[in-house]
Formats: structure tokens, sequence, C-alpha cells
């Protein structure tokens, strides 16, 4: 059964190769042919190899190595699954499939746009054919040993549930990072360069940036929960791969709004895709090297010449193509004012592309200064902070800023006007921080620009909702309502910028705000944080068959009333030796209280390091608002299936802006002409 | 012509200001690492940098009082005293490969700031 897969997967890097030639030169008739059947041959075969992996995992095939190494009987199932991606070649195996997939969609869709398919399924099915090249050289997921009697089990601190769903969402958000890219090489090819490549890739790219972040953020909620050193973001190398390619994959969205609308950017535009392809290579890469130290990585697999030739390959490549169609990459328009929303746009895409080269430079700089200066030299979180802080905060000014300026020439009293509530709330919120005893003023600016963004999108949802209400007649609820469900992409755009600001309130408070104490305590005595005193009680310790258990229970009181008992442990799994620290999180609103236990003497007495940290559940609220606005925009629009023929679309003119805020202006005005006729 | 030059200006006020930034933030935390061998035949021990030095816990060098921890750091014939105050990771215990990060102490005592377990795969058991 076991040999059937790696059959399997040899087949499927031949029929791959065979798939890539045949869309390369097999014209237009291989997205019907030959093409199509070596592609969704692929496909199958990889499925194939993944279900009988999976298989293996279920039925605790300890024949298998990896079955071994990654899941033991007593695993739950669940975890079981999740054992499917827990090691280096489980990994990889799930990323050919699900590009093999992703392939799979690209294939059934190939009538929407006949000229592109067939190239951009040859450039998948060849980083496809890569990937099984990985996998039967390096890191074959179906080799054979002599089975154990029991495997050795996951590693428990992955046995938690964001670890389930975190991988993977990270790593199909790399993998559609590739359907981009496959348009655009096949757009550059193919000279069709005009707006239909950017109406394929958009929803593409738009759902690889939604796992990426959705992945990155489970990633920061397990890094806080589980891992335990009380913060939820290190800069950690592997961190930043995560982060690298969804802050481009932000830069494009923007960007292809402006590409549809003014037809300007189309060098960068096409630029971002190649970025963020690349970027994802190159995380996948630097989780399996040793080139840069990291808690995540993998240790070193001998892939290294592999992935080196093949990002080479992109480079080249794409630089070619882009050189060679420059003259098919003018922009269609000139940059017309100072103020005006494609320049917010542009600022905002400099600074997302600014921050990522920061980022990566700082990542792989130890890299770099070995190669250059024979010592390795490396930054901290300090560099990554300072650098990248005030970009950020000027970032999230635009997310504000970008919803109220207009396209092109701006009326700058009408713009003046719509500055006064933001910067009004702007004020407000700088009074409150200081009411509740925030201080420097670092932290109080932006608090101010978080309160400013918040502020802007407010006013304008709650200014379209009266126009509209007053122009169809609604009330205030139904005219919200149609107003998100007629313009998902817009204001699905609103929510996101929204629970931006929502995180960074969060982000802020807890590492401007944070407080902390540390100490080793005998029973009876306590320690004191900001308004809390804890007091140590006492200590259990369970034994049980798999694992050992440590509680150490504290009481908690505020302001001398006590309000609760919080309980930290340290486990030791049986199977590893090992502890696992629990620690006790005591959340609210308005700050979490974060017990790390430390090691119990004989005598009972343990270190306990206690911290404060404010704000923290506004972190997993943004991010949860922003998913939400990512799916909101994500969804299809409603008006185009459900009303066909009675009212056609309005085809955008180029040039001219189509807000919903001008368009209701518009209708607006016709209505209040028609009253005084 | 008048408004690309606006934009010129601009783009290069920004680039520079990301320059700076990256300068200062780069030179108040640039950390060197060495290994516990190449470390011991620096020629100039850098006294009052923070520095990073990986190696391995010593087996039977790691003693606990409270919070306070010592061990010995080794590769090959190599080896350099470690102090640290805290609670250790959860990877940690003698024979893994960490990087500890602070600075050298009066006498030949390295403080530790942090601790990193470099342990090979957070993803494969240890």
């Amino acid at each position: 059964m076991a040999d059937l897969g790696y059959y399997a997967l040899v087949l499927a890097f031949l029929t791959a190769i065979f798939a890539c030639l045949a869309f390369a030169f097999g014209g237009k008739k291989s997205a019907t042919g030959t093409g199509r059947f070596a592609l969704i041959g692929t496909f199958v075969l990889v499925s194939f190899a993944e279900l009988v992996l999976l298989i293996g995992l279920l039925s605790h095939n300890f024949s298998l190595e990896y079955v071994a190494s990654y899941s033991s009987k007593a695993l739950p199932g669940l975890y079981l699954f999740s054992a499917l991606w827990a090691g280096n070649a489980g990994s990889l195996l799930l990323w050919a499939w699900l590009l093999s997939l992703a392939s799979f969609i690209v294939i059934l869709n190939r009538r929407r746009y006949t000229t592109l398919t067939p190239s951009a399924c040859s450039v998948l099915m060849l980083t496809e054919s890569f990937f099984l090249l990985l996998l039967l050289a390096t890191a074959n997921p179906f080799l054979k040993i002599t089975p154990p009697l029991d495997g050795q089990g996951l590693n428990p601190i992955l046995q938690n549930p964001g670890m389930v769903i975190h991988p993977p969402a990270l790593l199909a958000g790399y993998v559609l990072m590739a359907v981009p890219f496959a348009f655009v090489v096949a757009a550059l090819i193919t000279r069709k360069l005009d707006d239909d490549w950017t109406l394929a890739v958009r929803r593409w790219m738009l759902a690889a940036w939604l796992l990426l972040g959705a992945g990155n953020a489970i990633g920061m909620w397990w890094a806080y929960v589980e891992l335990g050193w009380g913060g939820y973001w290190a800069w950690d190398p592997v961190e930043n791969a995560g982060l690298m390619p969804w802050l481009v994959a932000t830069a494009f969205l923007h960007s292809a709004i402006v590409q549809r609308q003014r037809s300007m950017f189309k060098v960068w535009t096409v630029s971002l895709v190649i970025i963020a392809f690349l970027l994802s290579i190159f995380g996948t890469y630097l989780t399996r090297s040793d080139i840069l130290q990291s808690v995540h990585t993998f240790g070193d697999t001998g892939m290294s010449p592999y992935f080196i030739i093949f990002m080479l390959l992109i480079i080249v490549g794409s630089v070619y193509l882009v050189n060679s169609r420059r003259s098919a990459l003018k922009s269609g328009e000139e940059m017309q004012s100072i103020v005006s929303r494609e320049t917010a746009f542009m600022l905002t895409n400099m600074l997302l592309l600014g921050t990522t080269l920061i980022i990566l430079l700082g990542t792989v700089f130890p890299a770099i200064s070995e190669a250059f200066w024979g010592s390795r030299v490396g930054v901290g979180a300090p560099f990554f902070n300072r650098v990248n802080n005030p970009l950020f905060l000027v970032l999230i000014l635009l997310a504000g800023v970008c919803t109220v300026v207009s396209w092109q020439q701006v009326n700058m009293g009408k713009l003046g006007r719509s500055l006064v509530i933001p910067g009004a709330a702007a004020i407000v919120t700088a009074v409150i921080a200081l009411a509740f005893g925030a201080r420097g003023w670092q932290g109080i600016a932006a608090y101010m620009l978080c309160g400013f963004v918040l502020a802007s999108i407010v006013a304008q949802w709650v200014n379209h909702t009266r126009t509209r209400a007053a122009a169809k007649n609604e009330n205030y609820m139904q005219a919200f309502g149609h107003l998100f469900l007629d313009n998902r992409s817009r204001y699905g755009a609103f929510l996101v910028h929204l629970g931006l600001a929502v995180m960074a309130i969060g982000i802020i408070g807890s590492s401007f705000y944070s407080k902390e104490a540390q100490g080793t305590l005998k029973t009876g005595q306590s320690l004191t944080v900001g308004d809390y005193t804890l007091t140590y009680q006492s200590t259990r310790i369970d034994h049980q068959t798999e694992q050992t258990i440590i509680n150490n229970t504290l009481s908690v009181s505020k302001a001398g009333q006590e309000i609760s008992s919080l309980i930290p442990k340290r486990t030791i799994h049986v199977n590893y030796n090992q502890p696992v620290t629990e620690v006790a999180i005591r959340s609210t609103l308005a700050e979490d209280l974060y017990v790390i236990p430390g090691e119990t003497a004989a005598d009972g007495s343990t270190f306990f390091k206690v911290l404060v940290n404010p704000l923290v559940d506004w972190i997993w609220i943004g991010a949860a608002v922003i998913v939400i606005g990512g799916l909101l925009a994500y969804w299809p629009s409603r008006t185009r299936k459900d009303v066909p023929e009675t009212r056609p679309e309005p085809k955008p003119e180029p040039g001219k802006s189509h807000t919903v805020e001008e368009e209701i202006e518009l209708e607006v005005n016709r209505l209040r002409r028609g009253n005084r006729a | 012509m008048f408004k690309k030059k606006k934009f010129l200006i601009g783009g290069i006020i920004l680039l520079l200001a990301v320059v700076y930034l990256g300068y200062t933030g780069f030179v108040s935390s640039a950390t060197y690492y060495y290994t516990v061998s190449e470390y011991s035949q620096l020629d100039k021990v850098p006294g009052n940098s923070t520095i990073r030095i990986g190696g391995q816990v010593a087996e039977g060098s790691v003693v606990q009082q409270g919070s306070n921890i010592s061990f010995n750091l080794v590769e090959g014939d190599k080896s350099l005293a470690v102090t640290y105050q805290g609670a250790v990771p959860d990877t940690f215990k003698p024979g893994v490969d960490v990087v500890v990060e602070g600075k050298m102490g009066t006498g030949s005592t390295f403080e530790a700031k942090s601790i990193l377990t470099k342990c090979a795969s957070k993803y494969s058991p240890a």
C-alpha cells in the first residue's frame, strides 16, 4: 500500500512534466486536450498519495518512517490528522497536493480566460513538478523502516487546536500565491496585458491573502497561549517569512484597484505578484534550511540547491519577461494631484514594500554578514520594532485617509470637512488614553491614529447610510445592510481597515504598557504587579500514565478584593523528556493577567513570572474582523448573477471614478432635480 | 514636469527616513554571534556589548538555586561558564544546543539575559 503512494508520486512527477510541456507548446487546444488530462491526472495521483499517507497515519502503520516519527497509538484522532503536515515530508506533500488542487480549479474555469489558461497551467505544472521532484529526491514521505512497537508521537506543544489550523492555512496561502504568478507570466507571454489578468488574479490573491492573514493570526494566538513567553510576535525568521508575502499581497490588492480604475501602476502590479510568489517560495525554503536560526525550522534537509536554482529561475525568467514587455506595460494616465486616492494608494504601496524589504534584510542579515564579512551579525526585535513601528503607524493612518479622499482631483474644502470628525475623535482618544493612565508620546500618538481611522470609517458608514436611506426611502438598518450587500468588496475593505485599527489598539496597548514582575515564591508568599496581587497557595502533583502534571494554585486579588484563582501547570510527558509549561491567563477586554510558572523545587517553592498585558483581546477581535471583512470582499457579488437582464451593469469608463458615495450623490441630485421639476 | 518633481522629492524624503530608521535600529540592536570555540579564540573580548554565543549545555553542569541557574556551554574541548536568572525554556536541558544572549560579566562568567533553545525542529520530537 505504502509503495503505491511512492509510485503515485513518481507517476505524478512525469504527468506534471508532460502537462507543463503540453500546455507550453500545445497552444490554445492544450487546455481542452492532452494538457488538461495530464493536469487532472497529476491532481488525482497526488491526491492518492496524500490519501495513502493519511490512511497510514490513521491505521498506525509504523513501518512508514513518517508515521512512526510523528504519531503514536495514544495520539487523539484530530492530531493524527494534523500529523499529516507536522513533518517536513508531510508538509511538502501537502504543498504539492494543494497546488495540484488549485491547478485543477484553474482548469475547471478555463472557459473564462481562454487565452491565459494554457500558459498559466504550464507555469503551475512546472512548479508542481519542482515540488514533486523535491519530495522524491530529498523527503520521501513513504520511506520504510522496521516497524517499532509504537510511534514517537507528536510534540506536545503542537497538540493544540490552533496548531491544527495554523500550518495548513499558512501553507495554503503560500500555495495560492502560485496562481496569480502563473496568470501574470501567462499575460506577459501572451502579451495580453489588459485588465483580464487582474480580474483572473484578484480572487486568488484575496484568498491567499486571507489564508496567510488568518494563518499568521492563529500562529500569534498559539504562541501567546501555548509557548508561554508572554508575547505573540518575536520577529523570528519564520514568522517574518509568513508576514512578508502577506504584506506584498496587501500591496497588490491596492495596486490592482488603481490599475483597474485609472490604468496606472502596471509594471508595479505585475512586479508585486512576482515578488509575493518569490517570497512564498522563500518562506517554504526558510523552514527547510539551516541558513538561519529559528525555533521553527525542520533542521537541514539538503534541499538548498533545489530551492536556490528554482528561485533563480523565477527571478531571471520574470525579469526577462517584464523587461521585454515594457512597452505594453506603460501607464495609461499620469498622476494628477498630490492629494488624491491614487497618491494615498501609491504611498501605501511604497510603505508596504519598504517595510517588506526592511524585514527581509533583517531576516537574512546573519547570512549576508557571514558571506561578506565572515562574522555572523544578527539583528533582534528592537531593530524590527524601531524601523517598522513608524512605518506601520503611517500605514494605519493611510488606511483611514484612503477611505476619505477621492480619486484624481480632490475638493479641498470637502476633504477638510470630512476630516473634522476623525480629527476630533483622535483628540478624544488621547484624552481617554491619558485618563486611563497611558503615558509617553509614542503610545498616545499611536492611539490617536487608531481613533482617527475608526472614526473616519464609522463616519463614512453613517454618511452613506443616511444618504442611501433618504434616496431609497429605507430605514437606517435596511440602508446599512444593503450598502454592505451591494458593494461587498468595498465594504469588506472598510471592515478590514476597521479591524486593522482595532488590532493596532491591542498591539499598542500590549507593547507599550505591559507590566511584569517575577520571583521565587514559597507557599503563602505573594507578588504584586500593577493592581494585582498574586498569592501562591499550594502545589498538587498528578501522576498519570502518560504524563505527570504539576499544578500551582495562585489566588488573585485586585485592590484588596479576591477576584479569582489561577492554576498554571507544568506537564511532563512520558514520551518526551521535556516539560511543557502551560501558562494561566485571566483574560478580560481591558487586560490579560498572564502567569508563567517555572520549576517547582522539592520544598514547593516555585519561580513565577507574571505579566499584565493590556488590551490583548482586541488583537484577536481585530484579526477576526479583518478575516470577516476579507470573506465579505471575497464572496462573489450577488448583483451580477441575480439581475442579469433587467439592469445591465454600467460599464466602468476608464478615468471615471465609481465609488459608492459618488454614485449615491449623483442619485440624490437626480432625485432632488426630479422633486423640483 | 513640476508634479513629477514633487513626487520624486516626496519619494526621496520617504526613502531617507526609512534608511535613517534602519541605520539607527541596526546600530542599536546588531549583535555578533559566535560559537564557544570561536569566542575562545577572539583576540579582543568584547567587554560591554551584547553578544550571542552558541554551544551545547554540558551534561552534569546545570546548577539551579531558586531562579538562578548556572551551567557550562561547551563545543568540542572549549567551555564557557554561564549564569542566568529566570525561567528557562521548556526545551532547556543538558545536551541540547542553545544560544545565550547577554554580556561578559566580571571574571570569566557570561551573564545571559536570554536563552534560546535551538531545537532541531519544533515539529520533530526532542
